[in-house]
């Protein structure tokens, strides 16, 4: 877990009451319930955001993010738990008075007003005097690489420069957390690449904390310094991009990432630090760091990345073996995503690069055998 | 669409005897209105301004025009807060059994008039106020304001959901949101939907009849002066009325349709 923030994701149980960890936090969560009549959509929930850090929320649809953003902003009640602000709990603050500009998945700018105004907005309800604000407003639009657009209206700006005009509102009343609800799923794939990079700069530089909520893989792990992972209105883990990539600490966290061939198995033995895993698929060696926190007897997931997996067309070559049937290809530069499929049914992803594809000379249907080295994969107990 | 010359044409055709059979009643009785001859035969006679110099002597007119106007300009301001306010509570909040209060605030216009009339009829006699102007003003609420509730939330469905939100998430107060969002976004639809409902005040007759007693509106006076007499002055009336409605509605077209342009 990475040093520098204090992510604790409480899954089971009631948490530690000694544990209260407001000292330090900028926002916390402390076990938030939301239910909407008989559904829950958020379940006994607690994070810690740091001062100055990128978070980002993600996980399916309906998974709890958004309306976790939206509590926070306070356009939804809490059911029960505490949201703490410097310590300050603020669930009962009206949504005027919590300072937390929301940049929106529909951008919310407002039609009948033109650019500079809209950006005016927040320092207009905030009493700002016209000369002030008018300096400010234009002072962001040109950080924002908007300077002679202040005059337009919204509809005639680009998707991309809404977009700025959005954070250039948010931003010029200096606030200390901006909240982010999917502010790019709106952009084609080359404009948001490059928000991207926009975002996290600008992020670095004002050193206020972002939380950000988005169903994009990509967009979550280029910009946050902090990962969490959510489903069914709980957290799954909380973590560097890092982390979260090479030890994801559910199945559900791997396979929401993808990329991983997952096998179910029972631990059996553990001798001259070896473990051997049987599953449907047949048994495997392990040698890996989990090692030593298998019990005998134990069900795991065995996880293993597409790209610690080799392929070959016959047996008897490695030591994790297991013979599979090629189910589809998939071209990404100058690498090849192989689907496979194993005789037990269990899917398994493998990454190649173009060249070894020919080399094999594999196509959809053959049969193959993957291997693994013992040392990698990673064991999740389930 | 690439149409042939021959369909364009009976197209064309097709729209002229269409529109002709809608209007030309209406332009026979602003012509009539006109001319001299006692009876509405061709060839005309002299053009004159007659007719509506006798109408505008005649004292029941000039009460029934005066009535018809306070009872717009009560109607008409009234009519359109309640239609805002229905269109506003769809457009912001969730509550149980909203679409049957909407079913019920939009049918009014759908019920038969006579229906309506007898209704209405039956009961604000009960409570003492049949046969005097608040009846016919109580009336043209009942069946002006869905009208205005209808155009008012046609705007109000193009309105990004979250603008509101995204006003108090900037520091603005509920009140402070609604003037500085609501207030700027619907205020051309309002305005149209003043029009409309002063257009149709002006324009209903079946239940004002029922419910105005002694009291008529001009479009009651003219069924009353058919029931007399066929004279020239009833096109003379007919066409003072149906400019003053039809400036009404297209003022209120222009609105709309404006705004749905823009958007």
């Amino acid at each position: 877990m990475n040093s520098l923030t204090d992510i604790t994701a409480a899954r089971t149980g009631a948490p530690n009451p000694g544990d209260k960890r407001m000292s330090h936090a900028h926002i916390s969560l402390q076990n938030i319930h939301k239910s909407y009549g008989e559904a829950l959509a958020v379940d006994r929930l607690d994070l810690d955001i740091e001062e100055g850090k990128f978070i980002a929320i993600m996980g399916p649809s309906g998974c709890g993010k958004s309306t976790m953003l939206r509590m926070l902003a306070g356009l939804e009640d809490v059911t029960s738990g505490d949201i703490m602000r410097e310590g300050q709990r603020i669930n009962d603050l009206a949504i005027w008075e919590r300072d937390m500009p929301m940049v929106w998945q529909s951008l919310a700018l407002f039609p009948f007003l033109t650019v500079r105004e809209n950006v005016e907005f927040g320092l207009r309800m905030k009493g700002v005097g016209g000369a002030e604000r008018r300096s400010r407003a234009l002072e962001w639009l040109g950080k924002l690489g908007l300077e002679g657009y202040a005059n337009r209206g919204i509809d005639q700006l680009s998707g991309g420069q809404r977009q700025r005009v959005a954070l250039a509102r948010c931003l010029v009343t200096e606030p200390s957390v901006l909240l982010l609800d999917e502010p790019l799923s709106a952009l084609d794939a080359h404009l948001s690449v490059q928000m991207q990079g926009e975002l996290k700069r600008l992020q670095r530089e004002l050193g206020i904390t972002f939380v950000y909520v988005t169903h994009s893989h990509s967009e979550a792990f280029s910009m946050a310094d902090t990962v969490v992972i959510m489903n069914q209105g709980r957290i799954e883990q909380a973590g560097s991009p890092e982390d979260i990539y090479l030890r994801p600490a559910t199945p559900f966290v791997a396979r929401f990432l993808g990329g991983s061939s997952i096998f179910d198995c029972k631990t059996r033995r553990r001798k001259n630090g070896e473990l051997t895993l049987e599953s449907t698929d047949g048994s495997f060696s392990y040698t890996g760091p989990e090692l030593v926190e298998q019990d005998e007897g134990d069900e795991v997931s065995l996880i293993v990345r597409a790209d610690q997996i080799s392929i070959a067309p016959g047996a008897g070559w490695a030591e994790n073996e297991v013979s599979a049937r090629v189910v589809g290809e998939e071209f990404v530069g100058a690498l090849v995503n192989l689907r496979l499929e194993t005789a037990a049914g269990t899917p398994i992803t493998v990454q190649l690069q173009q060249r070894d594809m020919q080399a094999l000379d594999i196509e959809v249907g053959a049969s193959v055998t993957a291997s693994w080295h013992p040392e990698d994969g990673h064991i999740i107990k389930t | 669409m690439r149409v042939s010359p021959l369909t364009r044409r009976l197209t064309v055709i097709f729209l002229g005897l269409a529109l002709t059979f809608l209007y030309a009643p209406i332009l026979t009785n602003f012509v009539f209105s006109l001319n001299s001859d006692r009876f509405p035969t061709i060839p005309l006679g002299d053009f004159t301004l007659e007719w509506y110099r006798l109408i505008l002597a005649d004292a029941l007119v000039i009460d029934a025009f005066a009535n018809t106007v306070k009872i717009a300009l009560i109607v008409a301001p009234i009519a359109t807060a309640m239609g805002f306010a229905a269109a506003y509570a769809d457009y912001r909040f969730n509550f149980f059994g909203k679409k049957l209060v909407l079913v019920f605030a939009l049918m009014p216009p759908l019920i038969p008039l006579v229906v309506i009339g007898l209704a209405m009829l039956a009961y604000l006699s009960r409570i003492g106020l049949s046969g005097t102007l608040p009846a016919i003003v109580v009336s043209h609420i009942v069946l002006t304001s869905p009208f205005a509730m209808a155009i008012i939330r046609l705007r109000f469905s193009q309105i990004d959901g979250d603008l509101e939100f995204a006003a108090q998430n900037l520091g603005a107060s509920n009140w402070r949101a609604f003037r500085e969002v609501i207030i700027p976004s619907t205020k051309t639809s309002v305005l149209a939907a003043f029009l409309l409902c002063m257009a149709v005040s002006f324009d209903e007759y079946a239940v004002t009849w029922f419910v105005g007693g002694l009291e008529e509106t001009s479009s009651v006076r003219i069924l009353s002066f058919l029931q007399s007499a066929v004279s020239p002055r009833i096109n003379a009336i007919g066409s003072i009325t149906f400019i003053t409605s039809i400036t009404l509605i297209l003022g209120a077209q222009v609105l709309v349709l404006r705004r749905l342009t823009r958007a």
